[in-house]
């Protein structure tokens, strides 16, 4: 028989046959893990500069101009960057590392000041007088009137958000002088949301003169110029580059009103999975992350080298129910769904514990603000009682919605499902993408859902509004209730929103609101976002974005 | 002689050891079958191994495998193991299904093509019209297919199932198509034809029988190829509404809890996944090759 291993038949050597390319093809493969292997250590190993933020995001911005692409994180965190409003909720220290808006104060940044008529309805603000625009343009009160009437005269929300506190600009706003206008509102209660509206989204002023250069007759305020742009504010950053797909990179603005930010160059890396992100961070080849999830953040809290924040927020979990139609037209379901909800260990389990549950509609930083509201309590008993004394004999059959695109609801929402059966309610659990999900929102045909969202001005009779107002699109729940309305209108008429007069009146506003049940704010969810311990100035906005402006580096 | 030599050393070294009458490439094959013997039991016995509701919240989330929660717990503080068992059943039932209508569908219009698109006149033009529909359908991903479907009819099994049986249909009809035409010009169906037989019954006493094994035997393939079709569409957040226990569905939220290092929770489920498709194969390579034997 021939050896088989190195000779012919007839003696001659084989030529290397298939054990010895099976060989090297395994040494070759080894190598190249091996190689990869070392690449990654060696990208790792590079350091960020300490002039440098590098932010993990979860998605880039649509569109540079709010006006024209208003949705998404991405979009209010990129407005906010680079253009400049003309007040501002002060920060004040919440702890070492991190600061938080008093949302009962407001200090000027654009303006220098402004002043109110004895009547409480005319508002006067005083430019900062040199203020120049990424092109080199002054801050006029020009730029400011045109600023609200391009948003008053395209398809921006603005018009939407200021409601009804600006109704229509050209007749509210009128200019003084170079640096000097006037806004008057029709209620001196409003004054406080007015100046609220000012200092968050939709209240950013543009360089109208560089704007004026860029219209066209089919686009008469540049906003389609604007969006591919982003440079026409007076922002502490300005857009340096935008690769679409990944990444973003911020440059200071050294002509800011505030002063050059200490952090110059802004790297925004798009990475659209929560846990690559939580690991980037983890690794340090990020500085910070946002949009994380909840479990994430418990881990990344026990870890010494990394910063998570605790503060109270306005970012609430809602359980929205149509009361128009069946089956939350009645009453007592939606009451007894109340207790049917888990609420403390939605906290624990699904938030870890990073979550506060919530009682009422306004901000607990407003005086008296949640006096007398009932705690939120999971008792299955006493909702089943309640739908016994109904008329209810079966269990019901109800359908919430969630978007998929955001786990920790979906996560909620099973909670719910598996919690509230004790109760006699069987939920079915809707996981729909984002699109579809609006859509049945959008359509009315929805039963309930459940949303993390926010009033990004925090103004009591705002937030009591914002989602309830009669005839609001974005009254998604159809609850309209004359004594409500009358409760909130005496808390405006009664002037001084934070007043203890006011106070009484969103008293009573959220009473009825907690006894008709429209919706359930399970829990306010701290902020989802962590840093590297070297990284200080991170601020809570209402928003929920972070303000680049006020980072630094050690 | 030095080949017949060593064909006689390996029947030799095939048989097992003293005290066993089967030789040893019988054990090897039926081991092979064992893979698919474990997912059929869990398939049918599913229900009565559970733990615990694989649909309700049963203990804390992102619990790791501890001696309560063999797999661990997922997000939603569900338990693994008794999802991933009673996923088998639920996943293994649709691919069944999927099979079936891929199938028969497929050998019926496999049929009627063969045997019909070279026909003159209407019929002929409808066949071949109908060829050209399912050339464009096969075109068409089925992970499309089962996307459009749920978004027309909602997300429920039958849709499901329905939609990525069409979507696979189009396989099945070529090689029965194939093997059609090559039968119908044999020499014993002139011969049924002289004896009577109308075309309906020659089709399905003659040329059915002897064109649908090509058919058949891929049918095992597509039954691999469906789960992973219908756990992409679970993974992708269109297979069945949460909590209905499904690998694609289970593997879709566990995926960034794997990211982050809390991997049993998508782990286990790509694990079974990648048993059923597997041992499905292996048994089919098995089956059919003793059958081509």
């Amino acid at each position: 028989m021939a050896n088989m291993s190195t000779e012919t038949s007839d003696g001659f050597p084989l030529a290397r046959g298939p054990r010895f390319r099976r060989r090297s093809m395994v040494a070759l493969v080894a190598s190249a893990m091996i190689l990869a292997g070392m690449g990654n250590g060696v990208a790792m190993a590079q350091q960020i500069p300490a002039d440098t933020i590098v932010e993990a995001v979860p998605a880039l911005p649509t569109g540079f101009a709010y006006d024209d692409k208003p949705a998404g994180y991405e979009n209010i965190e990129y407005a906010n960057a680079t253009a400049g409003k003309l007040i501002r909720n002060p920060y004040v220290t919440h702890d070492v590392m991190s600061l938080t808006q008093d949302l009962t104060q407001f200090e000027p940044v654009l303006a220098e000041r402004w002043e109110v008529s004895q009547d409480g309805l005319v508002y006067t603000f005083h430019l900062k007088q040199g203020v120049l625009s990424v092109a080199g343009n002054e801050l006029t009160a020009d730029d400011v009137l045109w600023s609200y009437e391009r948003k008053w005269k395209t398809h921006s929300v603005a018009p939407f958000v200021n409601t009804p506190i600006i109704k229509d600009p050209t007749t509210q706003f009128a200019k003084v002088d170079k640096y000097t206008f006037t806004i008057t509102i029709d209620r001196k209660g409003d004054g406080f949301t007015l100046l609220g509206l000012l200092a968050n989204i939709t209240g950013e002023i543009y360089d109208s003169t560089l704007l004026k250069q860029h219209a066209t007759p089919e686009d008469p305020y540049a906003v389609a110029w604007s969006s591919l742009n982003g440079n026409f504010g007076f922002g502490p950053y300005t857009l340096s580059r935008f690769t679409s797909g990944q990444e973003l990179v911020l440059k200071a603005n050294p002509n800011y009103v505030l002063g050059k930010p200490a952090i110059d160059r802004v790297i925004q890396r798009l990475v659209p999975d929560a846990g690559t992100r939580a690991n980037l961070l983890r690794n340090g080849d990020v500085d910070l992350a946002v949009q994380l999830r909840p479990a994430d953040i418990a881990d990344l809290a026990a870890n010494p080298d990394i910063n998570t924040y605790d503060m109270a927020t306005n970012n609430y979990v809602w359980l929205v129910m149509k009361t128009d139609a069946e089956p939350f037209n009645d009453l007592a379901l939606r009451q007894a769904l109340d207790f049917a909800v888990p609420y403390e260990r939605i906290v624990e389990q699904v938030y870890k514990g990073h979550a506060k549950i919530v009682t009422g509609l306004i901000n607990p930083v407003y005086p008296g603000a949640s006096e007398g509201l009932p705690d939120r309590i999971y008792d299955p008993e006493k909702a089943k009682a309640i739908l016994e004394a109904a008329g209810y004999t079966e269990p019901v059959k109800i359908s919430i919605g969630v978007s998929s695109a955001v786990p920790d609801l979906g996560e909620l929402a099973l909670q719910i499902q598996t919690f509230a059966a004790p109760a006699g309610i069987e939920v079915e659990v809707n996981s729909l993408p984002p699109a579809a999900l609006q859509k049945s929102i959008s359509d009315g045909t929805f039963q309930a859902y459940i949303v993390r969202d926010m009033a990004f001005t925090q103004s009591p009779p705002y937030e009591l509004l914002v989602n309830l107002n009669k005839g609001s699109r974005i009254n998604r729940a159809k609850w309209e209730n004359d004594d409500y309305y009358a409760a909130v209108n005496a808390g405006i008429e009664a002037g001084d929103p934070l007043s203890p007069e006011a106070a009484v009146h969103w008293s009573e506003a959220q009473r009825l609101w907690r006894e008709f049940a429209p919706h359930i704010t399970i829990a306010s969810v701290k902020p989802l976002m962590a840093a590297r311990s070297n990284v200080f100035g991170f601020a809570h906005r209402s928003d929920n974005v972070v303000d680049l402006s006020l980072l630094q580096k050690q | 002689m030095a080949l017949i030599d060593t064909a006689k050393e390996a029947s030799v070294s095939d048989t097992t050891s003293v005290g066993s009458a089967l030789p040893r490439s019988q054990w090897r094959r039926r081991l092979t079958l064992l893979p698919a013997g474990l997912v059929l039991l869990l398939t049918i016995f599913g229900p009565i191994l559970v733990r615990y509701d694989p649909t309700k919240v049963v203990g804390p989330t992102s619990v790791p495998p501890s001696s309560d929660f063999w797999f661990g717990t997922d997000s939603a503080g569900l338990d693994v193991y008794s999802q991933l068992v009673a996923a088998t059943r639920l996943d293994m039932v649709m691919a069944l299904g999927v099979v079936a209508i891929a199938s028969g569908l497929g050998i019926a219009l496999g049929l009627l093509l063969g045997m019909n698109e070279a026909a003159r006149g209407p019929l002929g033009w409808l066949t071949r019209g109908l060829a050209r529909i399912i050339d464009f359908l096969q075109a068409v991903p089925a992970v499309i297919f089962g996307l459009v479907a749920v978004s027309f009819y909602g997300q429920n099994a039958i849709t499901l199932v329905l939609a990525v049986g069409l979507a696979l249909c189009p396989v099945q009809v070529r090689l029965v198509r194939t093997e059609v035409l090559r039968v119908r010009s044999e020499a014993y169906l002139e011969a049924a034809r002289l004896a009577g037989l109308s075309e309906f019954e020659l089709t399905v006493r003659h040329v059915l029988p002897n064109s649908c094994w090509p058919a058949v035997e891929n049918a095992t393939v597509l039954f691999g190829t469906s789960i992973i079709i219908m756990s992409a569409l679970g993974f992708m957040g269109i297979g069945l509404p949460p909590p209905t226990p499904e690998w694609g569905s289970m593997m879709s939220r566990g995926a960034t809890d794997a990211a982050s290092g809390r991997w049993w929770s998508a782990g286990f489920p790509a694990l079974a996944l990648a048993l059923a498709v597997a041992s499905t194969a292996l048994a089919a390579a098995t089956l059919f090759g003793r059958r081509r034997a």
